[in-house]
């Protein structure tokens, strides 16, 4: 009768605290709604995989040999083989972006570029702390506020932390309401926050919302081709949604497509999420990079829009600048809410969501740019 | 100082001109359709 009590006897403290662990993170998604579609997967495979012996992880049983586990077989598959998952994920995303916001008002396009500094500046406060390049990279591209190109780079990048990257990169994106405003407010001033922009966009035919995402794969695969693969999943997804003859595959894509990679892959993250690889100094090291890469994406993006207003007549709203992140929508949302708290009649919505978009776009761009660069520089 | 933190800045160097220039080459695309297509709105 020893087989029963063969679990309980080789529980770790490092497996109880990927418990609690997982139970936070369950916590977070249910009580706090903090990205429950990612959070709450990954709670519960935090659980899964913590289990001593658990039958969802590859094991050697005597007798029997080599027995695959239903989370490490999701893993290999969908991430570790070709990155399946975050890529599909973009079919998605792509067919649920407007980018109309955008192209009216191009110009904003380099916000998306501007606010991207974070990952670098993150990338070399990681290695001044100790974290090898390839490591540094992945823990840096969490200031994509992009949670599958996190998991797409670092998986790519074979860094060791994929899994407190991605805790990582989904909770600072929940968290975007508080970071933001705390990182705007440290660079703006009331009178900067004040400054209204009107909105005149000009209308977008429909022959360039057609060309739109294939002319920026042609750039991004032709300048920096390593992104393609983003950047091309992206862009697709948005011409099924502009084409306008292809109407239930695009709402398959954003619907059931979504809904089914979301589901698999807060799951199969999970099998990054073992105890003895997740309980480290290093995995608070890394939860503390990636605030840090969304306070200076913020900060780079505020400071970007201050840069420009020296030659423009027109003034931008410094805080349009840190909507330049991907995380779509919530950071539009929150310059609106901060561009109303300082005057009730400054809409910045519009111009905040064409920054946003663009930073969409920009984002994947940056993690091509990484896949392409780092391999050279390791 | 240590090799990775000199790459890390390379890095920064080589990663943002790469961002900027596939973005101003899009922007610049973008002016550009919207222009030629201006009589199909």
């Amino acid at each position: 009768m020893e087989f029963l009590i063969q679990g309980i006897t080789q529980i770790t403290w490092q497996q109880i605290l990927m418990w609690i662990i997982g139970g936070v993170l369950i916590y977070l998604a249910i009580a706090k709604e903090l990205e429950p579609s990612l959070l709450l997967p990954m709670g519960f495979g935090a659980i899964l995989v913590n289990i001593p012996m658990s039958g969802v992880l590859n094991q050697t049983l005597p007798g029997i040999g080599e027995v695959s586990g239903i989370i490490d077989w999701l893993f290999e598959v969908g991430i570790g083989a070709s990155e399946m998952m975050p890529l599909l994920l973009f079919i998605g995303i792509g067919a649920m972006i407007d980018f109309g916001p955008l192209l009216s008002n191009p110009r904003l396009l380099l916000f998306g570029a501007a606010a991207q500094f974070g990952i670098f500046a993150t990338i070399t406060v990681a290695t001044l702390l100790g974290f090898p390049i390839e490591d540094a990279a992945s823990i840096g591209i969490i200031g994509a506020a992009d949670g599958p190109t996190s998991i797409l780079v670092s998986q790519v990048l074979k860094s060791n932390y994929i899994g407190p990257i991605a805790v990582a990169a989904y909770s600072y994106m929940a968290l975007v309401p508080i970071i933001q405003p705390f990182a705007i407010k440290l660079v703006t001033t009331e009178k900067d926050r004040k400054i209204k922009m009107s909105y005149n966009p000009k209308s977008v035919s429909r022959m360039t919302r057609l060309l739109f995402p294939i002319v920026v794969t042609m750039i991004a695969g032709l300048v920096a081709p390593a992104s393609i693969a983003l950047v091309g999943f992206l862009m697709f997804g948005n011409l099924l949604r502009e084409c306008g003859v292809l109407r239930s595959l695009s709402e398959t894509a954003q619907n059931e497509l979504v809904n089914i990679i979301t589901l698999l892959l807060g799951i199969t993250i999970s099998a990054s999420m073992k105890a003895d690889v997740f309980v480290s100094l290093n995995t608070l090291k890394i939860m503390g990079l990636g605030l840090l890469a969304f306070v200076f994406d913020s900060i780079a993006g505020v400071l970007f829009a201050k840069f420009l207003n020296l030659f423009l007549k027109e003034k931008i709203n410094p805080m349009v600048g840190a909507a330049g992140i991907s995380a779509f929508p919530m950071s539009s949302r929150v310059i609106q809410k901060m561009g109303l708290e300082a005057d009730s009649q400054n809409h910045l919505l519009m111009h905040a969501v064409g920054a946003n978009v663009a930073g969409q776009i920009a984002s994947v761009i940056a993690g091509g740019v990484i896949i392409g660069l780092v391999p050279g520089l390791m | 100082m240590d090799i990775d933190v000199l790459n890390s800045f390379k890095l920064m160097g080589m990663g943002m001109a790469a961002i900027f220039l596939v973005i101003i080459v899009i922007y610049a695309s973008v002016r550009i359709m919207l222009k030629a297509t201006a009589e199909d709105k």
